[in-house]
């Protein structure tokens, strides 16, 4: 087995492909006047805060991404279940971004999508996976999945009911822890799936 | 001892799960509470900076997207590593290092974190080389005699960033610097991604009862 099978000309268009997609977004901000060092640079550096401001907030994105790699890597390899594993990945992906990016805060409303809309989105695509989970799982509990769920359903709900009745750092706080854990249990549950999913472990125990 | 059923997906029981919901809670109080000893306002640690300072959560962009991509080089070579038939070492060391890495650039380790450690950049600076020296040295024993062409041009475009970031002090030579360093951390995460894929390989398509024969054999070797 070759280490690298990838031939030195793919590479060379992922080179060129990257440099294009840097460039349309370069082009885009300079056309809209903003600085290509805001872009570029870090924002700790640029907007001269703390470069631990966040921490808790970029720890779930770096899980959430965690966690989306895993399963898409995954399922390119032919884990099973495969449409539920590429499910998840694109979720979580998309669950990264927008933390990061704010997108349902910031981004959709000003493109005319209520954040509303998005937010039911995402609850649909998170009902979609428990009940395919559920299916795959057959008799047993997926609890991790469970438990995950239920952290965020708790965060949601402090951050939709108890937050905008007034400024309340304590509801922030555990808002904010709750989705933290929410979102290391979402990371540890599918990637031990996808442990079992590309190793076949069960099988592998029964005989070893 | 009872074995899982077939069918079944997740194989942590709940006090697994119930354990590591703890160890993150601990976790995020003891963070906070460091936080709250040093005078700092805890939502600061908590919230989005882009939230709490009130710019552009575009800011940073390219930056923010090497992270992605480094933290997938990470997550996937040290999947791998963990999962895989071959070049097992190799992949956690480049999982290591991958971690670091994001760590490091989101979090300004190097330039703003070790110095007030009494650690000088300098020093985390050749750590990274030697670092890169190393996997180079262990992926050329694994592969010889072929050539790793995707870890020669991540290395060359990184190389092109770190001499450019040192000798150069402009806005171009900063676009072209961070460009290289994009492109460079894009090709390392394709190069491992190929690596991981090859040492898993054959393991989830395989039925699996051949999956036992695989592991029989990973073994022995």
């Amino acid at each position: 087995m070759p280490l690298d099978h990838i031939p030195l000309r793919s590479y060379l268009w992922a080179v060129a492909l990257l440099a294009l997609a840097v460039g349309l977004l370069l082009g885009a901000a300079w056309l809209r006047e903003v600085p290509l060092m805001q872009m570029l640079d870090d924002p700790a550096s640029y907007h001269d805060y703390s470069p631990l401001t966040g921490l808790v907030s970029y720890g779930g994105i770096w899980l959430m991404s965690s966690a989306a790699t895993v399963c898409g890597f995954a399922a390119l390899v032919g884990g099973r279940p495969r449409r539920l594993l590429v499910g998840v990945a694109a979720l979580s992906a998309y669950f990264a971004l927008d933390d990061l990016l704010m997108l349902h805060e910031a981004v959709w409303p000003r493109l005319g999508i209520p954040e509303e809309v998005v937010m039911a989105g995402i609850a649909a695509a998170l009902l979609a996976i428990l009940l395919r989970t559920r299916a795959h799982a057959a008799a047993a509990h997926p609890w991790g999945l469970y438990l995950a769920l239920a952290l965020m359903a708790g965060s949601i709900v402090i951050d939709q009911v108890i937050i905008p009745s007034g400024d309340n750092e304590a509801a922030t706080v555990v808002e904010d822890v709750l989705k933290f854990i929410a979102l290391g249990i979402w990371a540890l549950f599918w990637t031990r799936v996808t442990y079992g999913a590309v190793t076949g472990s069960d099988v592998a125990q029964r005989h070893g | 001892m009872p074995f899982p059923p077939a069918g079944r997906l997740d194989r942590f029981p709940l006090r697994a799960y119930l354990w590591a919901a703890g160890l993150l809670l601990l976790a995020a109080s003891l963070l906070l509470l460091a936080t709250h000893l040093r005078g700092i306002p805890l939502v600061q640690m908590l919230r989005d900076p882009a939230s709490y300072y009130d710019y552009s959560p575009f800011s940073g962009m390219i930056s923010y997207g090497g992270i992605l991509l480094m933290t997938a080089a990470a997550a996937i070579s040290g999947f791998a590593a963990w999962t895989g038939l071959r070049w097992r070492g190799l992949l956690a060391g480049v999982g290591a290092y991958s971690g670091y890495f994001v760590l490091d650039d989101l979090f300004m380790l190097h330039e703003g974190v070790w110095p007030r450690l009494g650690v000088p950049e300098e020093v985390i600076m050749t750590l990274f080389a030697v670092g890169a020296g190393a996997i180079l040295l262990g992926i050329r024993a694994e592969a010889a005699p072929e050539r790793t062409w995707g870890l020669y041009v991540a290395l060359a475009l990184m190389a092109g960033s770190i001499v450019i970031d040192m000798s150069l002090q402009s806005d171009p030579a900063t676009v072209a610097e961070d460009l290289l360093k994009f492109t460079a951390i894009g090709v390392w995460t394709l190069f491992w991604t190929g690596v991981a894929s090859g040492a898993v390989a054959g393991r989830a398509a395989a039925p699996a009862e051949d999956r036992v024969v695989q592991l029989e054999t990973a073994k022995l070797r």
